[in-house]
């Protein structure tokens, strides 16, 4: 995006105001990563504002390419860095994170029933989730839940474009044979054969 | 393989072979169509609203630290003191400041005088003057001088990299709260 360059090489230059606009591009994305790693909401927003705090001290660093892959590998080391301070148990406060959990449908009007059904759904994939491995949760929320492709997911985690590879495979492959075994939480009509 | 394939990273003659295996796998077609659900479900995970805005705030202008713990002043306390203790090491090593030594045979000739014949009785020709005493050498006191200055360096160098972290720590504040 050329307007995305040109706000990051004014955002260089000092200006806040650009960075700023930014912030607001991504923070959707930086909180929700934060929030699905950390699963606090409290942690995710305190792991987010250290992230943009970081961004824009290292943002003369940014040489090109993907900004998005590489705010969020800076989210990321964020996050656990939250963890490490915190030494904060992901699993008790996942009960927090399963209220705003929903799936999306595209539907003009929405009934009371098919509400609460996708509620049920995003509160299954968020159990899901929480059950994979940190290297495979982090793959596959990246890739699958944030939309970055396997080139970005690689930068953001540091890692080489195999290892992505391989995680998502079988952290997709792991989650499929959970939303199996507990077929119950998910409703009816999704339910994996 | 099919994690790769659902994502249509394959060339098209890769993906005309697993298409052909899926055609005769019902095995591998049903692992493909359980892990697309999973994937279909994933992606329509919505995202969770923003408890606030993220915004940085322009930080307030940083107050001049008290008295003499301005990171400015003690950079350049400490770049001064540095550079004079080099100076005196320099000086040590390439020995620019002994005591010069004093020539053979005496002091230079004077006059014939009663008075020049007194002081060659006292200190006859040949024979080099006592040496000062101790302490009291000629020359500068090099020794001294590098623990003094290396003492004031090291003192500086701590007090300016404290200043400069209280100074930032106190401009990093402000950046924190955004707006909202």
């Amino acid at each position: 995006m050329a307007d995305e360059e040109g706000l990051i090489s004014r955002a260089k230059a000092g200006d806040l105001d650009c960075f700023n606009k930014l912030v607001e591009r991504y923070q959707g994305q930086v909180y929700n990563l934060a929030l699905r790693l950390l699963q606090s909401p409290q942690a995710a927003e305190d792991a987010t504002q250290e992230a943009f705090l970081s961004a824009y001290r290292a943002l003369r660093g940014f040489r090109g390419g993907s900004f998005r892959a590489w705010l969020l590998r800076i989210a990321v080391n964020a996050c656990r860095d939250q963890l490490r301070a915190s030494r904060r148990r992901p699993t008790t406060s996942l009960e927090a994170l399963l209220e705003g959990s929903e799936v999306r449908f595209p539907s003009p009007s929405e009934a009371p029933e098919d509400y609460a059904l996708r509620r049920e759904l995003g509160a299954a994939l968020t159990r899901g989730l929480a059950s994979l491995p940190p290297d495979q949760r982090l793959v596959v929320i990246l890739c699958d839940v944030q939309g970055l492709s396997y080139e970005e997911t690689a930068q953001a985690t540091g890692s080489s474009l195999g290892t992505v590879k391989s995680r998502l495979s079988r952290g997709r492959g792991r989650l499929r044979d959970f939303l199996r075994e507990h077929g119950e939480l998910l409703p009816e009509k999704f339910r994996l054969k | 393989m099919l994690s790769e394939y659902i994502d249509g990273r394959f060339s098209a003659k890769r993906r005309l072979y697993v298409e052909g295996h899926l055609e005769g796998c019902q095995g591998c077609s049903q692992e493909l169509e359980s892990l697309r659900a999973t994937v279909g479900l994933l992606r329509g995970l919505s995202p969770a609203p923003l408890p606030r805005s993220f915004h940085l705030a322009q930080p307030a202008p940083r107050p001049l630290a008290p008295g003499l713990l301005r990171p400015g002043l003690l950079r350049l306390a400490t770049a001064v003191a540095t550079l004079l203790l080099a100076f005196f090491l320099v000086s040590d090593f390439l020995q620019i400041f002994e005591p010069g030594a004093v020539p053979q045979g005496g002091p230079p000739a004077l006059l014939e005088t009663p008075q020049a014949r007194a002081v060659e009785e006292v200190a006859p020709k040949g024979v080099a003057p006592a040496p000062p005493p101790p302490g009291e050498e000629g020359g500068w006191p090099l020794r001294e001088l590098e623990i003094a200055f290396g003492a004031a360096t090291a003192l500086l160098l701590g007090l300016t990299i404290f200043a400069s972290r209280r100074a930032r720590k106190g401009g990093e504040r402000g950046y924190k709260r955004g707006v909202g």
